[in-house]
């Protein structure tokens, strides 16, 4: 490994924390305070960038990889800004590390978009959508809004506790054991037309039941594979876990 | 059938929406004022089929029967009147945002939120200007004394303004000017700074294959607020070359974006630089000047 990998996140983000200790020393943690330590450039050619986490400056060439864990900087995020001008700083906030963090010559764990700051925060009807438009078994979605309330119903679009998961980054894979290599494919096929390296897919009875690409290292397995990936360390087997998930959903 | 959505006594909406009044088309107005009377669903079947309807009072919309979709909804919770709660307000959004992306690509819809956000951020919007073939200034965000002196140094009279999509004045700071506490809260907040680009303005908006341009002559550094700062400013409608109109209309597809204000600067060695794409243009206001049927030709891609 060469450089640090930089995660991006809230100041009290736990899963980030477990990250930084699986990841130290060679880590740096940036949270949205950090972006009002002078020093921060954003200039078009990536190499020119340069940032501050607590530890001090550093440019694009230190890193080794990010892992983005902020849709956006809120106002509620930034206490050290006069109240007055918060909702403005946020937005700025957010602007400047969008472009920041496109176009980096290092793994993103996600990409920005122009709507997240951390791959696409799509809503399930937007997923199976787009999942059935690529060829993929997929669950009917609903959304209601409004004075409409929906009834539950889980024979829809979204992940259930004992759907099948896959989760994949960049060249690693966690799948449970004698998963089906047609999940596997499917699920690649869903992060490379994302665009993103980072994807967790569901199934359910053969359908594809969930998509969630914000990167959730909660648990020791995916930890291993989102550390693997900004260490840029061969893709190899990694140890099965449990087939069936026992809850979803770790945001 | 088309679906309007904002406020009615918005300018640019009240505008398309006389034009397609003029049209007799068949029209509603999911009006933000109205939020209280709004219900929808929407579904994805498992073909990727996509259904629903939405009805505000007593009319609804049945997704199938769309043949345009117009957005400019303001993010003000006073405007959704009295009854609604901000949960309510909120699914609404949420649903009206679904609905505006996930509609097939045979409905005209100006424009989906994902090709909007693109000016949510103007130094990674010049990305994809730049690869269209226009020229962009140096550009860089900082918030650091340090390097803004830097650019200063190498790019003379600069100019800043806002990085996100938030309207600001822009500023100019001119080659050996002191800055007299203007910063002092820069290193809070990274700042965006160009090298300033002499020249015309030119607005151009693109509808579809249409292009539309307003020469602006201005001796303010933003036109948009000559009157306020007791400058001159004169705008007629222009006509492009051939190969810079085709270059708007290309930027605009590429971005995503059926309809696209485009602005353009001819510097006086002729040389066409483009400082941004508002993805959301408030077109009106320019035709109030040029008289350039920019409202006539959006309805009549509403109405396909």
């Amino acid at each position: 490994m060469t450089g640090a990998a930089l995660i991006v996140c809230a100041a009290e983000d736990a899963a980030a924390g477990d990250l930084a200790r699986r990841l130290a020393p060679d880590c740096l943690i940036v949270t949205p305070p950090d972006l009002s330590r002078a020093g921060w450039t954003y200039a078009g050619d990536p190499a020119l960038r340069r940032g501050v986490a607590d530890d001090g400056p550093f440019t694009v060439v230190d890193l080794c990889g990010v892992v983005t864990r902020l849709v956006a900087i809120e106002s509620s995020q930034l206490p050290h800004v006069r109240a007055v001008d918060r909702e403005y700083v946020a937005a700025e906030e957010t602007a400047f590390l969008r472009a920041w963090l496109r176009g980096l010559p290092v793994p993103v764990i996600n990409p920005p978009v122009p709507m997240s700051l951390s791959g696409p925060m799509w809503q399930p009807v937007q997923w199976a959508a787009f999942a059935a438009g690529l060829g993929i078994d997929t669950l009917a979605a609903q959304q209601v809004g409004g004075r409409t309330r929906a009834a539950p119903d889980t024979h829809l679009f979204g992940p259930e506790p004992g759907d099948h998961r896959v989760v994949v980054c960049g060249r690693g894979v966690l799948r449970g054991p004698g998963l089906d290599d047609r999940y596997l494919t499917q699920t690649q096929q869903l992060a490379a037309a994302a665009d993103v390296p980072y994807l967790t897919a569901y199934f359910r009875h053969d359908r594809l039941s969930g998509v969630d690409t914000w990167p959730a290292p909660t648990e020791p397995e995916v930890l291993d594979l989102v550390a693997a990936e900004l260490r840029n360390e061969p893709a190899g087997f990694r140890p099965p876990v449990a087939g069936r998930t026992s809850s979803v959903g770790s945001r | 059938m088309i679906l309007l959505w904002g406020l009615p006594d918005e300018e640019p909406m009240a505008l398309v929406r006389r034009e397609l009044s003029a049209r007799d088309a068949d029209v509603v107005l999911l009006d933000q004022h109205r939020y209280a009377e709004v219900a929808g669903s929407l579904h994805v079947s498992e073909q990727a089929t996509v259904t629903g309807s939405v009805t505000i009072g007593d009319r609804t919309v049945d997704v199938d029967e769309l043949t345009g979709m117009y957005m400019r909804p303001y993010e003000l919770p006073e405007q959704h009147g009295a009854p609604v709660t901000p949960a309510q307000a909120a699914s609404v959004d949420a649903l009206l945002s679904v609905l505006f992306e996930v509609v097939p690509e045979t409905v005209a819809v100006i424009n989906r939120p994902s090709a909007m956000a693109s000016n949510d951020s103007k130094p990674a919007q010049l990305v994809p200007i730049e690869a269209s073939g226009f020229s962009v200034p140096a550009t860089v965000v900082t918030n650091d004394a340090e390097q803004l002196a830097d650019f200063r140094e190498r790019h003379g009279r600069v100019v800043y303004k806002s990085t996100s999509g938030i309207r600001s004045v822009a500023n100019v700071i001119d080659a050996h000017a002191t800055l007299d506490g203007r910063l002092d809260r820069l290193g809070t907040c990274a700042t965006q700074f160009q090298e300033f680009i002499p020249g015309d303005d030119y607005r151009v908006h693109v509808v579809g294959a249409d292009v539309f341009a307003a020469r602006i002559v201005c001796d303010a550094v933003d036109y948009r607020y000559a009157g306020m700062t007791g400058h001159s400013r004169s705008m007629t409608a222009a006509t492009l070359p051939d190969d810079v109109a085709e270059r708007a209309v290309r930027l605009t597809a590429s971005l995503g974006l059926l309809v696209a204000g485009v602005d353009l600067r001819l510097t006086p060695s002729g040389q066409w630089y483009c400082f941004e794409v508002n993805t959301s243009p408030a077109f009106s206001w320019f035709e109030s000047y040029t008289g350039q049927p920019i409202g006539e030709t959006i309805a009549r891609v509403l109405m396909g």
